[in-house]
């Protein structure tokens, strides 16, 4: 495995919020999908591997770059793209203005060169005719994708994307796991996401966090197999179980420990992640 | 086993861009500035009014020399100054109010290099303005020279002109950086004012030549039935580019990194600052 990040018993604390708690993974290159429920410390963790934010404790290298020293955090942003979760735009911007601003700050002089470099991220994330309006005129996913576009320039070693399919509509989904899936191509992408099929579909590696902690590190099929077993569908609902939901085709999908002669079905990457998350709180609230 | 993905050097690294891209995005940011649309409404509103003011005045056969000298100096230059200051705070503080600061901030220029490009674009608006002006002012020569005693309009006092608008820039920008939340503005706002103003009554001053240390235009005084000057205009303008040069310092303090070197560098600019305001008197 090749390694672009460690994170090494990373602790941060807002408040009497324990956002994270000691969590320790790498990412290697390729796709590394970041799941976990709300308030898990996904958007805290991806801010200190963008560099934006400093943990309390803990070790993090990007790179083999320490990013608490300022000439190796530049060295870092050098090859980072981030796209945060809930991105804003400076008034009066442009689509094609606002990814221009950026491609400055990431020191881009030359202007033909960065004005090639502008479109071609505007055309990957499909938003060519409409470059020339202004970001806030645009509608909510359409915003998404500009500032997708600006964390793309000058294809960056390491991307990192904060529910980067928040908004998007499903070609737009679609289009952006093709773009995603090229991105990671020798290099890193990691992404944070509450959509698991993104995850299944896109990575071949995944985090599951929760409470600042991390639950688990492994492929996208080790997690769904953490619910081999355990996952049936019955045409009535069975108490006991620890999640049930009725299926497109009627019948009853349980997720817990099976009775006797239950129907087992292929456990889903979902399956997985909602087990282990489960138990977890049912441990932490024991 | 595993390695450490090889970080290689990029186009931008190799071109040793960083400089180049702060005086990019002074660029970008003095463009900004400049066409704010509040610099450019209350400026229009401001001109119109001055020109129904100057119509009037001329049927009644007022206007004069002086009249255009004192319009020119001392109002313009306050008004500008003012409204400069509010136009730059709301491109200084714009990420942190549109939330975008989140995406800048993981940028490999630093938030001190975004905030010198912010100075940058303070500077060349009213710079490249400023120079037009010295240089048609050195074509004119004397021709300039006022009728009621005061002296020819010299380049010092255009200079003085040019800092006091870039110096409600570098305010704003300090302002702005130190003061990261909303209702800053009008708090630097009312501070350069009344500041200004309280510095150049010269009735509670301290010294009768207090008003001299304003930052505003070095002004002739009319004692014993002629305009006197009792400081120079140069060293003036010299003192107020060394109080822009201290709102520089300002904001380049505001990051941790690097402040012990920029500490000597303002202990410099204010030892520059305060003799050029002993020379001006």
């Amino acid at each position: 495995m090749t390694t672009a990040a460690t994170v090494s018993e990373v602790r941060r604390r807002f408040g009497r919020t324990q956002a994270l708690d000691g969590a320790t993974f790498e990412i290697g290159t390729g796709v590394t999908g970041l799941l976990g429920p709300n308030g898990a410390g996904k958007t805290t963790l991806l801010r200190i591997l963008a560099t934006v934010s400093a943990p309390d404790s803990g070790a993090v290298s990007v790179f083999g770059h320490d990013p608490a020293s300022a000439s190796q955090r530049v060295e870092i942003r050098r090859r980072l793209g981030y796209l945060p979760q809930d991105p804003g735009f400076q008034r009066g911007f442009s689509a094609f203005e606002f990814i221009d601003y950026v491609a400055i700050l990431k020191e881009m002089t030359n202007r033909q060169q960065r004005h090639a470099e502008v479109r071609r991220v505007i055309d990957a994330v499909d938003l060519t005719s409409v470059s020339g309006k202004r970001v806030r005129a645009l509608s909510g996913g359409m915003r998404r994708r500009v500032a997708l576009a600006a964390s793309l320039l000058g294809e960056p070693q390491f991307l990192v994307l904060d529910e980067p399919t928040a908004g998007l509509d499903p070609e737009q989904r679609l289009r952006f796991r093709e773009l995603v899936s090229r991105a990671g191509e020798g290099r890193a992408v990691f992404l944070s996401t509450h959509q698991t099929e993104d995850v299944a579909a896109l990575c071949q590696d995944v985090v599951v966090l929760d409470k600042g902690r991390v639950l688990f590190q492994g492929t996208p099929s080790d997690l769904s197999a953490f619910a081999a077993g355990r996952v049936w569908l019955a045409d009535e609902r069975v108490t006991g179980a620890e999640l049930v939901w009725r299926t497109g085709e009627g019948r009853f999908r349980h997720l817990g420990t099976p009775p006797s002669g239950a129907d087992l079905v292929e456990p889903t990457l979902e399956d997985g992640y909602l087990l282990l998350v489960g138990r977890f709180d049912e441990e932490a609230a024991a | 086993m595993t390695s450490v993905l090889e970080s290689r050097p990029t186009q931008r690294q190799a071109s040793g861009a960083t400089w180049l891209a702060v005086l990019l995005l002074g660029w970008r940011e003095g463009r900004r500035m400049v066409l704010s649309p509040v610099l450019l409404l209350v400026f229009g509103f401001f001109m119109l009014m001055a020109g129904v003011e100057t119509v009037v005045e001329a049927k009644l056969s007022m206007p004069s020399r002086a009249g255009a000298y004192d319009f020119i100096f001392f109002i313009f230059a306050l008004y500008v100054g003012l409204l400069f200051y509010i136009s730059c705070h709301l491109i200084t503080s714009s990420a942190r109010r549109t939330k975008a600061e989140g995406q800048l901030a993981a940028s490999p220029l630093s938030s001190r290099a975004r905030s010198a490009g912010l100075c940058v674009g303070v500077v060349l608006g009213p710079g490249l303005v400023g120079l037009v002006a010295m240089v048609a002012l050195a074509l004119l020569g004397n021709d300039v020279a006022l009728t009621d005693g005061k002296s020819a309009v010299s380049v010092a006092e255009l200079a003085q002109m040019v800092l006091i608008v870039i110096g409600g820039g570098m305010f704003a920008v300090m302002v702005a950086t130190w003061l990261r939340f909303p209702g800053s503005l009008p708090l630097g706002f009312v501070a350069l004012m009344f500041g200004t103003l309280w510095m150049l009554n010269d009735e509670r001053a301290p010294i009768n030549t207090w008003p001299w240390f304003a930052p505003y235009l070095s002004s002739y005084e009319w004692s014993d039935s002629v305009w006197s000057l009792q400081g120079s205009h140069a060293w003036h303008a010299v003192y107020l580019a060394g109080l822009c040069g201290l709102a520089f310092c300002a904001v380049m303090l505001r990051e941790r990194e690097g402040r012990l070197r920029w500490l000597f560098i303002s202990a410099g600019v204010v030892a520059a600052t305060a003799a050029a305001g002993a020379l001006q008197i």
